[in-house]
């Protein structure tokens, strides 16, 4: 194996090639060990640094000193290759666009901010999309990893979890897949190891074989083995870093060590490596990524065929495409159906695992990919009509020039430089200003986002940017650059350049790139405008339940402390007793799922006495989402009590439960449901007396979720995980420190972050308020060059009907008619674009579709708004220039020329 | 009328050439010594230097000493033309005037 180069002799072989090639030539070989001297004595040098930098300073300047020299005294040298002239050329013409820029720095700056603009907002988004949607998952050959899901559509959950009897299933029969792990989530208090700083986290229990499966070992101790999977198998667990340096300080002798997870001792087997992190994707709400794992400590294959509560990754094997795993899959769910459901049509299937963790978001970022990209557009048309305007300023020293015999390969190449020069400072101050905003856009995007957390501007970043600034540049320059190239001679000289035909010519070209920023701005703008609309009409949905001067406080009392019922019972309604006490409290209750969690089972209820039972035909079973609740809870939540009662004191020990409006209208249509039963199990007689209706609180996000519910008495019996529920008139921050103080007295060890639910519901709107920030801000940029660019054509076309314009006023036009002429020559640009910006608009239907809620793309009220918008920003832009057409005075126009 | 200042990379190529013939690294490791390793002249300068220097014809290639050692290839040895001989000569005069004032004034005790 050849031996690799040091990386300075790799940069300096590289540097060489700035050179001349006669030079390269002739002193490349002595330049290379010349080189190696010169890295030795600096390293002999005590304190010497950055040699590689000094090297190629030393180059770059010594490259560009020996080409100016060249050029210099070009014409007494020998004949020059193609590439040398080339270069020759270009080397002179970025001098001269630099002494240009020096010139005239007010057009540089405005030409290099607008770039910046345009390079940063494009590279911020693209570090987003590239790692969130195109950057390879951390894992082993992540291609191959699907998740497994079982298809209940006939029951409204296309997406649903598996349960154990199901996965032990495909572990069998499955012969395509490498491995099938299954995970699925558990709730735990942790604290530090002196039994401090205890707070509730989010943890999985998964199959022994998950981070096998996944490919991934861990940084320090090792992952789960076989024997720590399964009934009797020893408390484990496994840490994610970022979980061992917050709560353990990074302490490597946890290895080995207990940690007590809400009170039962679990051994540390295992650290993760750092930014290690999987989330389990959730049936219905979004993904969390755990703090830590525990295996399962039962048998899969025992579990109940109806709990289904499970995730399942599976690798597939080299080779085995998605189309051979998924007919392999739909047979074993087919047998599976008709085995234990008694029905055919029951199917599992495989998603792709990148596909599935980013299928929410993807959307949005897609649209803001395209919303940034049409604000590039935008840039380019400026940077276009910003040269264009210059390059008309010089037509006639260019057709001097040209008169005089200069090719017009030179004086492209002139023009070309000068955009490149301009676009790649803007590139450079673009890219800088993005990296060095990430952090905060990193700090806006809303917690839901996968991946969101290793979001960086790397080299893809990079690229990408300086492919972009390549393309605006060239693509810029180009068009000045070739009209200027052939100007009609005689025209252009007989003229002045004032009145000329290309001058004309030139108007009309940057005439077309206002109409189309116009265009642009109005499908951007209409963007903004209908996603605006969608969050406005998401903030006035009823959720069901009233968020404001509600305080939640999730608790799980460990077995240690609380051993029997009677210990959790005892500790509730003290608590409950407590909390009532603090003034300006209404209600307290418990629930084991708050509003907006995702956190209800679903299950099979029978409805087979009410109203209007389901037909057999529909199945016998639908299922419901199902959640607990003491009493207290409706009130203190902000429920409404639309039938019957809410629980109270004496429903303790009863079988009673509260449905949803959802369920109660459709099988209780006319009549009421209270007092009427509905049977959890589905077999047998009696079942469930229903005491109240409630008002349907959405369980999902604010938007969707139209499932039934039906709510359960929570009870000590059930559970050592719930949610304290307290409701304040006095508003949340008076009674907060209350509540944090009768926690602290009543259990000094009890982990209870306290929560707003008021947060919760922003919180879930947060995608759209962070995807309407970005199109507003995209907007509001495209909007402002809009009416740059316009301001520079009206502008411009002022300066070139001075003659005109003075002859009118001569003639005794009024002011009212010059101003109504140039704002009315706006106008109809901006009609034309407005007009092209609205068919377009009626597109973005496809585009936004899934981001839009209550408000159809072709919204008028929206479109209406946009128009009068862009009109208001066209007359603002039109009127400096036509104020200053009232007071050209008639004999300065005709000294004009 | 003092002459036109030399640049000090050019100037210290043409003291070390001012004894005799010599090759690239051994320009530099002359000028790295006399001037107790402040001047380093990385290969772009010398070699640039040496390019240029010898255009404007102030010095030439030259045949290697008999003596001269080497590893592997032969390095390319220069030597003073006339024209470098003189502009050394100049550069010399042009310091040691200012030497001269600074010595009236009693700044320099050389």
């Amino acid at each position: 194996m050849p031996e690799r180069r040091p990386l300075i002799e790799r940069v300096h072989g590289a540097l060489l090639f700035l050179y001349p090639r006669d030079f390269r030539d002739e002193y490349g070989d002595e330049m290379r060990s010349a080189l190696r001297g010169s890295v030795r004595i600096e390293q002999e040098r005590p304190g010497s640094h950055s040699i590689l930098l000094r090297m190629a300073w030393d180059m770059v300047r010594t490259a560009i000193e020996l080409r100016l020299g060249r050029s210099r005294s070009r014409d007494v040298h020998f004949e020059m290759g193609w590439g040398e002239r080339t270069m020759n050329a270009w080397t002179q013409s970025m001098k001269l666009a630099l002494r240009g820029i020096r010139r005239r720095p007010g057009f540089a700056v405005i030409a290099v901010l607008t770039m910046a603009l345009g390079i940063a907002a494009n590279s911020t988004i693209f570090s987003l999309v590239h790692s969130v949607l195109l950057k390879p998952l951390p894992y082993e050959q992540p291609e191959q990893l699907v998740f497994v899901w079982s298809d209940f559509s006939t029951i409204g959950i296309p997406r649903g979890w598996t349960s154990g009897p199901q996965t032990t299933r495909m572990r069998e029969e499955a012969d395509l897949f490498d491995g099938l792990a299954v995970l699925g989530y558990v709730g735990f208090a942790i604290a530090g190891r002196d039994g401090s700083g205890s707070r509730q986290i989010y943890a999985n229990r998964v199959s022994a074989d998950l981070f096998d499966v996944l490919g991934v070992e861990a940084a320090l101790g090792r992952t789960f083995l076989p024997e720590e999977e399964g009934e009797g198998a020893p408390h484990v667990t496994v840490l994610t870093h970022e979980l061992w340096a917050r709560q353990f300080a990074s302490d490597p002798s946890l290895i080995g060590q207990d940690v007590f997870l809400s009170g039962t001792p679990y051994t540390v087997i295992g650290i993760m490596p750092q930014g290690f992190s999987f989330r389990m994707h959730q049936s219905l709400g979004t993904a969390a990524a755990p703090e830590l794992w525990v295996p399962f400590r039962q048998d899969l294959a025992t579990m109940s065929t109806d709990s289904h509560s499970f995730a399942t990754l599976a690798r597939m094997r080299d080779g085995v495409t998605l189309a051979q795993s998924t007919a392999q899959l739909e047979a074993i769910g087919q047998r599976y159906g008709v085995e234990v459901y008694e029905a055919d049509d029951f199917r599992l299937y495989p998603v792709p695992l990148h596909n599935d963790l980013v299928k929410d978001v993807r959307p949005a970022l897609l649209m803001l990919m395209g919303g940034v990209g049409l604000l590039l557009m935008i840039v380019l048309a400026t940077m276009a009509t910003l040269f264009l305007g210059r390059a008309a300023a010089r037509e006639r020293d260019v057709a001097v020039r040209t008169a005089l015999g200069a090719d017009r390969r030179s004086i492209v190449t002139l023009m070309l430089a000068e955009t490149l020069v301009i676009a790649a400072m803007g590139g450079v101050l673009g890219l800088v200003f993005s990296a060095w905003t990430l952090d905060m856009f990193v700090s806006l995007i809303p917690n839901g986002i996968p991946r969101g957390e290793d979001i960086a501007v790397g080299v893809p970043v990079a690229a990408f940017t300086v492919f972009l600034t390549l393309l605006v540049g060239l693509a810029a320059g180009i068009l000045p650059a070739l009209r200027l190239s052939r100007p009609e001679l005689s025209e252009v000289l007989k003229d002045g350049g004032i009145r000329g035909g290309a001058s004309q010519r030139a108007q009309g070209m940057q005439r077309l790139l206002v109409v189309g920023q116009v265009a642009i701005s109005v499908v951007l703008l209409t963007g903004a405008g209908l996603l605006g609309r969608s969050l406005l009409g998401l903030s006035d949905v009823d959720p069901g339940f009233d968020a404001d001067g509600v305080v939640l406080a999730a608790l799980t009392l460990p077995s240690n402390a609380y051993p029997e019922r009677e210990d959790l019972q005892a500790f509730t309604d003290r608590l409950s007793e407590r909390l009532r006490a603090i003034p300006g409290v209404e209600a307290v209750g418990f629930t084991s799922t708050v509003p907006l969690s995702a956190r209800a089972n679903q299950r099979p209820m029978d409805f087979a006495a009410a109203e209007v039972p389901p037909s057999p035909t529909e199945g016998q079973t639908e299922t419901s989402d199902t959640w607990r609740a003491s009493e207290g809870y409706v009130e203190a939540m902000g429920l409404r009590v639309l039938d019957g009662r809410a629980f109270t004191l004496q429903d303790r020990g009863q079988d009673v439960v509260m449905i949803d409006e959802v369920l109660a209208r459709r099988y209780w249509p006319t009549t009421s449901p209270v007092g009427a039963y509905i049977n959890r199990d589905s077999i047998g007689e009696g079942g469930q007396r229903i005491v109240g209706v409630v008002s349907h609180g959405r369980l999902y996000n604010v938007y969707e979720d139209d499932r039934g519910q039906v709510i359960f008495l929570l009870s000590e019996r059930h559970s050592r995980s719930f949610t304290v529920t307290v409701r304040a008139a006095a508003g949340v921050e008076t009674v907060m420190p209350s509540v944090r103080r009768i926690l602290t007295e009543l259990d000094s060890t009890l982990p209870a972050p306290l929560e707003v639910m008021d947060e919760r519901v922003a919180e879930s709107l947060a995608r759209w308020r962070f995807s309407l920030m970005l199109m507003g801000l995209f907007a509001g940029a495209a909007l402002f060059l809009a009416g740059l660019g316009l301001y520079g054509v009206v502008s411009y076309s002022v300066t070139r009907r001075t003659r005109e314009l003075g002859i009118r006023i001569a003639l005794g036009a009024a002011d009212r008619e010059v101003s109504q002429m140039v704002v009315g020559q706006a106008l109809r640009m901006v009609g034309v674009g407005i007009a092209v910006g609205l068919v377009a608009s009626l597109g973005l239907g496809r585009v936004l579709g899934a981001l839009l809620y209550g408000v159809r793309p072709s919204d008028p009220l929206t479109m209406a708004g946009v128009v009068a918008v862009l009109l208001t920003v066209a007359c603002g832009s039109a009127m400096l220039p036509a104020r200053r057409a009232t007071r050209i005075s008639p004999t300065e126009a005709f000294r004009s020329e | 009328m003092p002459s036109k200042a030399l640049k000090s990379q050019w100037f210290q190529i043409l003291l070390t050439l001012g004894d005799g013939a010599s090759h690239g690294q051994e320009i530099r490791d002359e000028v790295l010594a006399r001037t107790e390793g402040q001047v380093h002249l990385w290969p772009g300068t010398l070699y640039g230097s040496l390019k240029q220097m010898g255009e404007e014809g102030l010095i030439a290639g030259a045949p290697p000493p008999v003596d001269a050692e080497h590893g592997g290839g032969i390095p390319r040895y220069y030597a003073l033309t006339e024209l470098g001989r003189e502009r050394l000569v100049e550069e010399l005069d042009r310091l040691a005037a200012f030497l001269g004032v600074a010595r009236a004034k009693g700044l320099s005790s050389a």
